[in-house]
């Protein structure tokens, strides 16, 4: 089932109101209502993987338990285990087409010829998510930061939770699970900023980031016929896409959560206001990248072993999560730019600049030396984008290439003025709203007028209504 | 919680309600049953949708029996003309047969073989068609998207909830009210109105027994032909065409041909004089010789006509509204050739 669709607009009230009224004095039923609503958002799409994910669960379940209760040798086995579990869930639907393509390409060279069996099966949704909730859980009871779970129901809760089961944020058993085990109390404002979330990021989605793909998809499968200037607002226009279908993603889980009474992390601090690398990751998914520091980043050794070591751990988790996204080298070389856009500013310590507040947190404008860290970081994640978005390699050089425009000798000044005005149509009520919103990126301030403040909602809604297409996905969900 | 959920249902209530609105409005005239579909509507509307109602609204009354089925191409192709021709040679001697146009915005062969279907279940036998194709005709194998091409579910046998959803979305569609509220206001065409506002000075007028339809552009051009054709060619709507032979590739493949096949079988069991007419258009672009090969195979040589390509229909522009649509006489022409001489 899709956030930005019908079913979804009729499934919500019914959940929210068989959960508040009917089960509101049990938690337990409560509970399982959340379960079953989550099993059913889910099998929507797809109830065969329904049993891959009941699988993943009960496994790490197990594992937990196996984890608490053996010694510190055999509970490192279990680890080791739930971790085989997981990633060979991961590999066989995700990775295994890639790597048997690649060896078959490798040993081509060496002049064997082979012919690997390539799996015609779908990539389940949400799978990269529910995977590292499972690893997470496992790893936190290993290094006693967490209790394993009795209750099944509860567990399974936490790692199926309808809001994020698709696309996140990546939760932490330590902050979720106790949420699931404790009684929720029904709180207006939180319900309030529930809906507010929920429509602000369905605003994102559906309004801004649908309205761009056509620019975006247009641009990308036909980037040899148009000149540069088209082709930089292609790029351009993907970078506000990509943020307004993820963030959307995120804001309306969020809120959907607070509906529900729980509170998740967040996954976005408004990225595109960073003035440097390390600052955007600090507000771009931010739930993956502290996955990323806290499971492989710090048991790596983190920066504790000098420089060289840093350097390494670092080029390993931004090639890592490069790789997580997808299995295309595309991915591997879009996190290998980032990687190369951090490393330089850990090298000449300046990474933890920026670490606390925003950009102009008390002030209203930021300076010209901060609005131009912004543009500069901003083109940089850009560029990157342009890997992650081409189909290939090669589709992202050319692209590359044709965006000087001493080497493109199109000319197609009609669309490119056209997709310009869309550009600027879409991206600047998304940048201004979140300029706007950008001092706490969970508490959606909305003007103290009550008639302002309606009529901005009923504006939001209507355009939400009025373009809502319900064939559009989200683009995180395949990875 | 109480506090919330009447919050909730306030705002959610009269939201609703404020867009209820656009289904009273009713801009595309599809959520009630209208007398007359084309009087002073200058807004694109789903043409086989108010083909579908003047047909419900005539089909018992007159027995409806011969149908021209085709894209708004078809459009000049006229009933009455069409009753002249068969009549005058003899082929309806009782004078018994009665006509109907079913058009439907771009409608191509998906479409055209749930219409024909559609038309087995309604009348009693079906004894004449024309179906007016060309090469665009072949490329649809699968209901297209959109209000203005989703066809009435009585013919689709989709669900009525997208039928009346893909209007409502329409209706309240921001460049839809954007363009309709300009309008409105200034009576002026502008560019970005293309896909909603009717560019012309004259409404369509509708036959609502026979479902043909006339441009309002015939009325501007029996006023001032010259300043009409004047502003066409500021426009560059007629392009310069090529001197070169362009011929279209194959279009019909093996999906078009399970669907021809499946006309053919309804069109089979009804006994019908099938008339297929490859529409003359501007481009001067020929249909795929394979194509017709196999068209004729399928309907018999003497009943598909091709007119594509560069001959005396396509060359004079005069002979055209704009580059895709032919005029009236044109089809009149066409329709003397294709039923053999008197």
């Amino acid at each position: 089932m899709l956030f930005n669709s019908l079913e979804f607009l009729l499934f919500l009230p019914i959940v929210f109101i068989l959960y508040w009224f009917l089960f509101n004095k049990n938690l337990k039923w409560q509970n399982a209502l959340i379960l079953s609503a989550s099993y059913i958002f889910y099998g929507w799409w797809s109830y065969k993987f329904l049993l891959l994910l009941l699988l993943s669960t009960c496994l790490d379940y197990f594992y937990g338990f196996a984890v608490a209760q053996t010694n510190r040798k055999k509970s490192k086995v279990f680890v080791t285990l739930s971790v085989i579990n997981n990633l060979g869930i991961l590999g066989v639907f995700k990775y295994y087409n890639f790597f048997a393509t690649e060896f078959k390409h490798v040993f081509s060279l060496i002049g064997i010829e082979t012919n690997p069996v390539l799996l015609q099966v779908a990539l389940p949704i949400g799978i990269s998510f529910y995977t590292f909730h499972g690893m997470s859980y496992v790893f936190d009871i290993y290094r006693g930061r967490q209790k394993p779970v009795k209750n099944i129901i509860d567990y399974a809760v936490f790692v199926s939770f309808f809001p994020l089961l698709v696309a996140g944020p990546i939760e932490r058993a330590n902050h979720l699970l106790p949420q699931v085990q404790q009684k929720r109390v029904f709180n207006y404002n939180q319900a309030l900023q529930g809906c507010r979330l929920i429509l602000w990021g369905m605003f994102k989605k559906v309004v801004i980031a649908d309205g761009l793909a056509g620019i975006v998809n247009d641009t990308f499968s036909n980037y040899s016929s148009y000149d540069s200037m088209a082709l930089l607002i292609g790029a351009l226009s993907f970078s506000i896409q990509i943020y307004g279908d993820f963030s959307g993603y995120s804001d309306i889980a969020l809120g959907t959560s607070k509906l529900f009474g729980f509170e998740l992390l967040s996954n976005f601090r408004f990225p595109y206001f960073s003035r440097n690398s390390a600052e955007f990751w600090r507000r771009w998914h931010i739930s993956l990248s502290s996955w990323f520091k806290d499971y492989l980043y710090i048991p790596l050794g983190g920066s504790k072993h000098g420089k060289l070591m840093a350097v390494r751990n670092t080029m390993i988790i931004f090639i890592v999560s490069g790789f997580w996204h997808g299995a295309k080298w595309n991915f591997i070389i879009w996190g290998f730019i980032h990687a190369c856009g951090f490393l330089p500013l850990l090298l000449l310590n300046r990474n933890r600049l920026h670490v606390s507040t925003v950009v102009a947190h008390d002030e209203k404008y930021p300076t010209l030396k901060e609005l131009s860290q912004i543009i500069v970081t901003f083109m940089f994640v850009t560029f990157a984008w342009i890997f992650f978005r081409a189909n290939t390699l090669y589709e992202a050089g050319e692209y590359i290439k044709l965006l000087n425009p001493f080497y493109n000798t199109n000319n197609t000044i009609d669309t490119t003025l056209k997709n310009t005005l869309l550009f600027l149509l879409y991206s600047i009520p998304l940048l201004l709203g979140d300029w706007y919103l950008r001092r706490d990126e969970r508490v959606l301030r909305v003007p103290k007028n009550r008639v302002i403040r309606y009529l901005i909602y009923f504006i939001l809604a209507y355009l939400c209504v009025a373009m809502m297409n319900d064939k559009s996905t989200f683009i995180y969900f395949q990875f | 919680m109480k506090k919330f959920l009447k919050n909730v249902f306030i705002i959610i209530s009269i939201f609703v309600l404020t867009l209820s609105l656009a289904v009273i409005w009713d801009p595309f005239r599809v959520f009630r049953v209208y007398k007359e579909y084309y009087n002073e509507n200058y807004i694109e509307s789903n043409r086989e949708n108010i083909c579908y109602n003047l047909f419900i609204k005539n089909k018992e009354k007159t027995k409806i029996n011969s149908i021209i089925i085709g894209s708004s191409r078809s459009k000049a192709f006229k009933t009455e003309n069409w009753k002249n021709i068969i009549e005058s040679r003899s082929l309806d001697k009782n004078k018994k047969n009665r006509y109907f146009h079913f058009d439907g915005s771009g409608l191509g062969l998906y479409r055209a073989n749930k219409l024909i279907h559609y038309l087995d279940k309604e009348v009693d036998s079906i004894k004449n068609i024309i179906l007016v194709v060309d090469t665009d005709f072949f490329n649809e194998i699968e209901a297209p998207k959109g209000h203005l091409f989703i066809q009435p579910t009585a013919i689709s046998n989709e669900s009525s909830f997208s039928f009346y959803k893909s209007f409502f979305l329409a209706s309240i569609d921001p460049s839809f009210l954007i363009s309709n509220l300009i309008f409105s206001i200034t009576k002026k065409h502008y560019g970005f109105m293309k896909d909603h506002i009717i560019k012309s000075d004259y409404f369509s007028i509708s036959n609502n027994e026979t479902g043909d339809n006339y441009y309002g552009y015939d009325q501007e051009i029996s006023i001032d032909s010259v300043g009409f054709y004047k502003k066409l060619d500021e426009r560059n709507v007629f392009y310069t065409r090529t001197t070169d032979t362009i011929v279209s590739p194959t279009l019909i493949k093996e999906e078009q041909k399970k669907i021809i096949g499946d006309i053919k079988s309804v069109l089979e069991n009804n006994k019908t004089n099938i008339r297929v007419i490859v529409s003359p258009l501007y481009n001067q672009k020929y249909f795929n010789k394979e194509d017709l090969r196999y068209l004729r195979e399928v309907f018999g040589t003497k009943n598909v006509h091709d007119f594509s390509g560069k001959n005396v229909f396509t060359n004079n522009i005069q002979n055209y509204y704009e580059r895709s649509h032919f005029k009236p006489y044109i089809a009149t022409k066409i329709l003397e050739k294709t039923y053999g001489p008197l």
